[in-house]
């Protein structure tokens, strides 16, 4: 609260004494140099003296334009005293001086009397600041443009000595106001004007050659995609207008194809854009597609693009393309836990001149202020307010600030992750759909075949897990304690009955519903293992007896006993072959 | 404004994308066409519900992240 009544008493303080102007300042020496050379924009760089003649010290000075000239043409406007840019006020009307737009400029230090400072005022004017004249020309005609302006410096204060250089770039000048002027190539100059009242405005006209793109940026969008995945993306899009003389007849591609520079002046072509060194794929296109023909070439610590639309401007001609670019996203975003601030140069990349309507005085003040806005990103968009009548002095920083949370950012591949799952899980239940009504005879003879295919091929492996047990009792045999015999034979035995059981429950069972379908390999491959079935118990009643003659043999060592041993042992192995054999046979089923 | 502003970096190294795609997309793919031989090659009978689930959340998790920086590498930033 108290903040905002300092602000109103800040408000008030600074009316009441802006209406005044300091009739005790003067301008002593004031320099005008003017470049009128580029059709769009006009600056000028005024350079003045300024003194104090009161008694009083002084804390402002006041800058003044005419009220429609400043309405129209004023694009920008900086103050600076010994390099410093001061604050310019908003323009404002005077009771006294009706037709005058003041703005209003706090000094650094304030200028004690009979001292002196200089000033540095720039001025960027556009808005038909300069007009073809005539204003319609053929293919061929070179492009003559007309620049008027006031002769003298439009001040509040009284001026003793003023000068006034206009460069028109061009030494084919067809005529200018003549009064003590001077033209030195293509430099006109007006002055030394001596003891000059306030406000004088007299008006001088220029006319000269000018070919130069006279091109008018009707609107510009900027848009500007961050991707918090290491990526700013920026498009901009561009509505042109070639704002210069008309062209009257007919267009002759025939003669332009010969040389544009000499059969049509006045057009022209190439347009450059200037970006950041770090920009990446970059592209070029308009209504129909990508235009291929652009070339880029670093220069500095720019990237300098030249690009070529698909025809020509011609007077009264417009053409409408973006371009875009990626940038890499830590140069320009930074942040603060979960709190992210976008840091970019407002500022269109083409180099050509934007003029319109005037709207916003607001922005003559805050002209090289940041802007900063706050908002929390919803909607992951957010429009920003356009500036209109602006000119290519006008860049500034501008930044955003917005909160984000980290954990957004796994939101996309999340999305990815997510849409893959929900195929596997359809996948999933897909396989187990049955959508038939009556589960046909050929289906469940296809799905019993591919069943009792899995069923061999887990009893081959129960077998093997059996076969393995006797290797156990064989390697036990070599060992000549009864005891190792005795643990290893009642090992085996448990663990045999036990696959036993599971070979019954699991495999037989289903093995026996599948093979009355009556199929012929079924039915082949049920006999095949009750064949192995019946030798496998027969085998281990063999190993029990191998086990029991060896016993025997190492109790007596007689020649009965060895004998038997070996009996025992050839019938376990013929057995074990047979078994092998059989189980060849099922695994060619 | 307490707290100073730090330059934000992506939390992948973008000049990683391509390692990180390609490693992922074939570890991705390979376990998918696991997933999906098992299902098209095992009856119902003998499916079992909690490997299918694991393989299809390690396949989709893999492959998924494997195809987002798939994206990435291409320049489709999301």
């Amino acid at each position: 609260m108290m903040k905002y009544i300092f602000l109103i008493i800040v408000c008030l303080v600074a009316l009441s004494n802006s209406s005044e102007i300091n009739n005790d300042l003067l301008i002593e020496n004031l320099e005008r140099s003017i470049d009128a050379s580029n059709n769009n924009v006009v600056k000028q760089d005024v350079r003045l003296t300024l003194v104090n003649q009161g008694s009083s010290p002084a804390q402002t000075f006041h800058f003044a334009l005419p009220k429609t000239f400043a309405d129209q043409h004023l694009s920008l406007l900086t103050v600076k005293q010994d390099g410093k840019s001061l604050t310019t006020s908003a323009g404002y009307t005077n009771s006294a001086e009706k037709d005058s737009l003041f703005y209003e400029v706090p000094l650094v230090t304030s200028l004690q009397p009979k001292q002196k400072i200089t000033l540095n005022i720039e001025i960027a004017l556009v808005n038909k600041i300069i007009v073809a004249y005539p204003s319609q020309i053929e293919q061929q005609e070179n492009q003559k443009v007309l620049y008027s302006d006031n002769i003298y410096f439009y001040s509040p204060y009284k001026v003793k000595s003023q000068r006034t250089r206009v460069n028109v770039g061009t030494t084919q000048v067809e005529s200018y106001t003549e009064r003590s002027s001077q033209n030195v190539a293509g430099t006109i100059s007006y002055g030394p004007y001596a003891e000059q009242t306030p406000f004088t405005n007299s008006p001088f006209k220029i006319h000269f050659v000018n070919n130069k793109p006279f091109v008018v940026v009707t609107s510009v969008e900027r848009i500007v995609e961050v991707s918090h995945w290491g990526n700013l993306a920026i498009e901009e899009h561009y509505d042109l207008r070639h704002d210069g003389a008309k062209l009257k007849g007919a267009f002759s591609r025939y003669d332009y194809s010969k040389n544009p520079y000499q059969t049509s002046p006045s057009s022209f072509r190439e347009l450059t854009a200037k970006l950041p060194l770090q920009a990446s794929d970059i592209y070029f296109r308009d209504r129909i597609g990508n235009i291929s023909s652009s070339n880029c070439r670093p220069s500095g610590k720019d990237l300098l693009v030249d690009f070529l639309p698909r025809f020509p401007l011609f007077g009264g001609w417009r053409i409408r393309f973006y371009i875009g670019w990626n940038l890499p996203i830590q140069n320009y975003l930074s942040n603060t836990n979960e709190q992210f601030k976008l840091k970019t140069r407002l500022q269109r990349s083409v180099r050509l001149c934007h003029r319109r309507r005037f709207d916003h005085q607001g922005h003559l003040a805050g002209g090289r202020t940041q802007r900063e806005t706050k908002r929390s990103i919803q909607s992951g968009q957010s429009t920003f307010g356009g500036d209109e009548n602006l000119s290519p002095h006008h860049a500034q920083d501008f930044t955003v600030t917005y909160d984000f949370t980290y954990s957004s950012l796994s939101g996309e591949p999340l999305m990815v992750i997510g849409a893959l799952l929900c195929f596997c899980l359809f996948v999933i239940a897909y396989t187990r759909f049955n959508l038939t009504i009556r589960e046909s005879d050929i289906v469940k003879t296809e799905q019993g075949a591919v069943r009792v295919q899995e069923l061999t091929e887990q009893f081959v492996e129960a077998q093997q897990a059996r076969d393995s047990k006797y290797a156990q009792i064989e390697s036990s045999l070599s060992s000549s304690s009864q005891e190792a015999l005795d643990s290893v034979l009642s090992a085996v035995k448990s663990a045999r009955e036990e696959l036993d059981q599971s070979i019954q429950r699991n495999i037989l069972v289903p093995f026996k519903e599948f093979a009355a379908l009556g199929q012929s390999a079924t039915t082949r491959a049920l006999e095949i293992i009750q064949q192995v079935e019946r030798r496998e118990k027969d085998r281990f009643e063999a190993a029990r007896a191998l086990v029991a003659n060896k016993k025997r043999h190492l109790e007596q060592k007689t020649k009965t006993t060895a004998d038997a041993m070996a009996e025992s042992t050839k019938l376990f192995d013929q057995l074990g072959d047979e078994i092998y054999l059989f189980i060849q046979d099922l695994k060619e089923l | 404004m307490s707290l100073p502003y730090k330059p934000f970096h992506s939390p992948v190294d973008p000049a990683s994308y391509p390692k990180v795609a390609v490693s992922l997309v074939t570890i991705g793919l390979a376990l998918m066409a696991w997933f999906m031989v098992y299902e098209t090659t095992t009856s119902t009978v003998n499916k079992n519900i909690k490997t299918e689930l694991v393989l299809a959340i390690l396949a989709s998790v893999v492959l998924g992240l494997g195809l987002f920086f798939l994206l990435l590498w291409c320049g489709v930033y999301v």
